[in-house]
């Protein structure tokens, strides 16, 4: 019998019921309505879907930081809403994300090499190492993300974004994940610093074999990284498959819409539709 | 000859000195800049090449200290921002110029509603530009245009949305709500970072559309500083490429990124994925901007450049018109052919 998945999502719902004032409440907004989704390890499932669409969301369920109303998240087959305290702790080291906003996400009086150790104490006994290995950890991460041991002393707001980046991926990294959570990880991020997180996370996996759920409005990032894409509209799941069957042949108007809006550089540079001066 | 009107935005030899823990970084040196009503530049480079601090110094938003200005000029219409008393630069914040600031998180305010915020800068506005409401009791008259202007960037049911808090909002709505609020009060120049990084592709294609109407029809003027080429190819009408402190090509979107002729346009270019592009074959640059306190002499890109010579290293090239509107600041540019 095959494997079951790394990870696997069946008929995830989650309702949201925002207040209108102290008492009242306003109408639901169905923020994932019965997805269900499938990431193999080795394996990149680009999520793609308009603003709104719940792609957050899902992040937050799937790290159970919040409990869908409905369905179940299967780890390696197993029901994560049935893990006991033990079983829990080793799947949220299993499973890390890394945010849009390096600078937001990365706590800005802690060092790079706090803020890369920090997830190794969080989670001693999963990762196990005592103070001497969890420092050759390091060393051996900040070159895994291609920064040099002189970055590790330096606070958020004295590296690059690019760097910044690199060192929330460390991060990740730092406990042992076999699945990476990557919501918009480079939309804030120039091209050249895009371009060397995009290489390191094709790097990675090839090396670790990791799984990655990728975020992004980037259809053409999504495309250089992603083998199968998802795409959710309105919390629904409504077109997924390889990746070049949906760039090439979508299935559903949605998916067209998405591609033919998506600003292409490839394509010859047309005038029409640009403005200019009136002056 | 009609007498020669000044542009809507002129910035000249800008200089910026940031003072530092470890002395004086040359932040800013020389930018050049010259928009008219109805044109869209984009600005364009690596992070950390002084696209911000060019946006932020129109409206004198940095903060002196630590940053200092030894030469430059900015004018509005003709008239030199730079020496305007702090009372009329504010009045002319939000009405004449808008600003979308690159740190959405830490713009709104999370204890309002996003009806009230919206609502708040209409009225600000009106107060110097009564037209903007209408007549009518003005608070009804600015939640009406708040729901419109929120409708305008694509946010569904807008007018329920009045009543919804900050938090309640995903991140690529509450950043359209970024937009609503410097486009409600009706300016003639909106500086706009990063505006759409944060967005689906719709509605990214949405505002820019909504931009570029506001463009054409009442000749707003605009600065969009992005990392998307492909933003730049769709929205905009010209674009100047910044590298460590000035710009380091200009022109028209057609001449510059059909015929990059800096060498650096061209590796940002490279770096970008096509719809193509086989996985694990993007070219990153190499190495890094250079640090401001410590530049190098002559062509600051120098150390990064596959073609660089001691002439490169002896002196800054200028900006040099190639025609066109296209102009380049690079001794061995890329000669495009115009024709
Ligand atoms: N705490 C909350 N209270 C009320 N509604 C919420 C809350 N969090 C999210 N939502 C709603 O759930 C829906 C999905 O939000 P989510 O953040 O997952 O979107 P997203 O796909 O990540 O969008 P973006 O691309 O803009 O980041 C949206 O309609 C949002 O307004
Ligand atoms: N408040 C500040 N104090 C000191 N240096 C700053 C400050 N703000 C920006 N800088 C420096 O000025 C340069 C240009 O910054 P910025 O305009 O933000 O670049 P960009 O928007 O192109 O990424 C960078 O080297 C940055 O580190
Ligand atoms: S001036 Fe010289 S070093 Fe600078 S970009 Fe041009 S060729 Fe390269
Ligand atoms: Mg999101
Ligand atoms: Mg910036």
């Amino acid at each position: 019998m095959a494997d079951p998945p790394l990870l696997e999502l069946r008929g995830v719902s989650r309702l949201y019921r925002p207040r209108r004032s102290l008492l009242a409440r306003g109408p639901e907004v169905v923020a994932l309505d019965g997805v269900s989704l499938r990431i193999a390890q080795d394996e990149s499932l680009g999520v793609v879907g308009e603003s709104g669409a719940g792609k957050s969301t899902l992040t937050r369920i799937i790290l159970r930081l919040e409990r869908p109303d409905a369905g179940q998240i299967l780890y390696r087959g197993a029901d994560v809403a049935r893990f006991g305290p033990g079983a829990l702790r080793a799947f949220r080291a299993r499973v890390q994300i890394v945010f849009q906003d390096p600078q937001a996400a990365l706590n800005p009086r802690m060092t790079a090499e706090e803020i890369v150790t920090e997830p190794m104490l969080v989670h001693r006994d999963t990762v196990g190492l005592d103070r001497r290995g969890r420092r050759a950890r390091v060393a051996e991460l900040i070159e895994t993300v291609g920064l040099r041991p002189d970055h590790l002393r330096r606070f958020p707001h004295e590296l690059s974004g690019g760097q910044r980046q690199r060192i929330g991926i460390a991060r990740a990294l730092a406990a042992g994940p076999e699945l990476l959570l990557l919501d918009e990880p480079t939309s804030a991020l120039d091209v050249s610093a895009q371009a060397q997180v995009l290489n390191l996370l094709i790097d990675l996996q090839d090396r670790l074999g990791l799984g990655y759920l990728f975020i992004s409005h980037d259809l053409a990032v999504v495309r250089y990284l992603c083998d199968r894409i998802a795409l959710i509209r309105q919390g629904r799941l409504v077109e997924e498959g390889p990746a070049a069957q949906i760039f090439d042949a979508p299935r559903t108007a949605c998916a067209r819409r998405l591609i033919d809006a998506a600003p292409d550089l490839g394509a010859p540079l047309r005038s029409a539709g640009r403005t200019t001066g009136t002056d | 000859m009609p007498p020669l009107m000044p542009p809507l935005l002129e910035i000249r030899d800008l200089h910026l000195t940031m003072a530092t823990r470890d002395g004086p970084a040359q932040v800013l040196t020389g930018v050049a800049l010259r928009i008219a009503r109805g044109e869209i530049w984009g600005l364009v480079g690596e992070s950390g090449c002084g696209k911000t601090l060019t946006g932020l110094s129109v409206p004198r938003l940095v903060p002196c200290p630590p940053a200092h200005y030894p030469a430059g000029e900015v004018r509005l219409d003709g008239e030199d921002l730079m020496a305007l008393s702090e009372r009329r630069m504010r009045a002319l914040r939000g009405r004449r110029i808008g600003m979308i600031l690159q740190d959405p998180a830490t713009s709104l305010n999370p204890t309002m509603r996003i009806g009230d915020q919206l609502a708040d800068v209409a009225l600000a506005a009106a107060r110097h530009d009564p037209a903007l409401l209408g007549p009518g009791p003005a608070r009804t008259a600015a939640r009406a245009l708040a729901a419109t202007m929120l409708d305008r960037v694509g946010i569904a049911s807008a007018r329920q949305r009045l009543s919804a808090w900050p938090h309640e909002f995903s991140g690529g709505m509450r950043q359209r709500v970024l937009i609503a609020m410097a486009l409600i009060g009706a300016p003639d120049l909106l500086i706009a970072d990063e505006p759409t990084s944060a967005l689906d592709v719709p509605v990214q294609a949405q505002i820019l559309a909504l931009m570029q109407g506001m463009a054409a029809d009442r000749g707003l003027g605009m600065i969009l500083i992005t990392h998307s080429m492909g933003v730049v190819a769709r929205a905009c009408s010209h674009v100047a490429v910044m590298y460590a402190g000035s710009i380091v090509e200009t022109g028209p979107v057609v001449e510059v990124l059909d015929r990059p002729a800096h060498p650096y346009t061209r590796a940002l270019m490279a770096a970008v994925p096509g719809r193509h592009t086989p996985r694990g074959t993007l070219r990153a640059l190499p190495g890094t901007v250079p640090d401001l306190l410590a530049a190098p002499p002559g062509c600051r890109f120098a150390p990064r450049c596959p073609r660089a010579t001691p002439a490169c290293r002896a002196a800054r090239p200028p900006l040099r018109p190639l025609g066109a509107g296209h102009a380049v600041a690079c001794a061995h540019p890329d000669a495009p052919a115009h024709g």
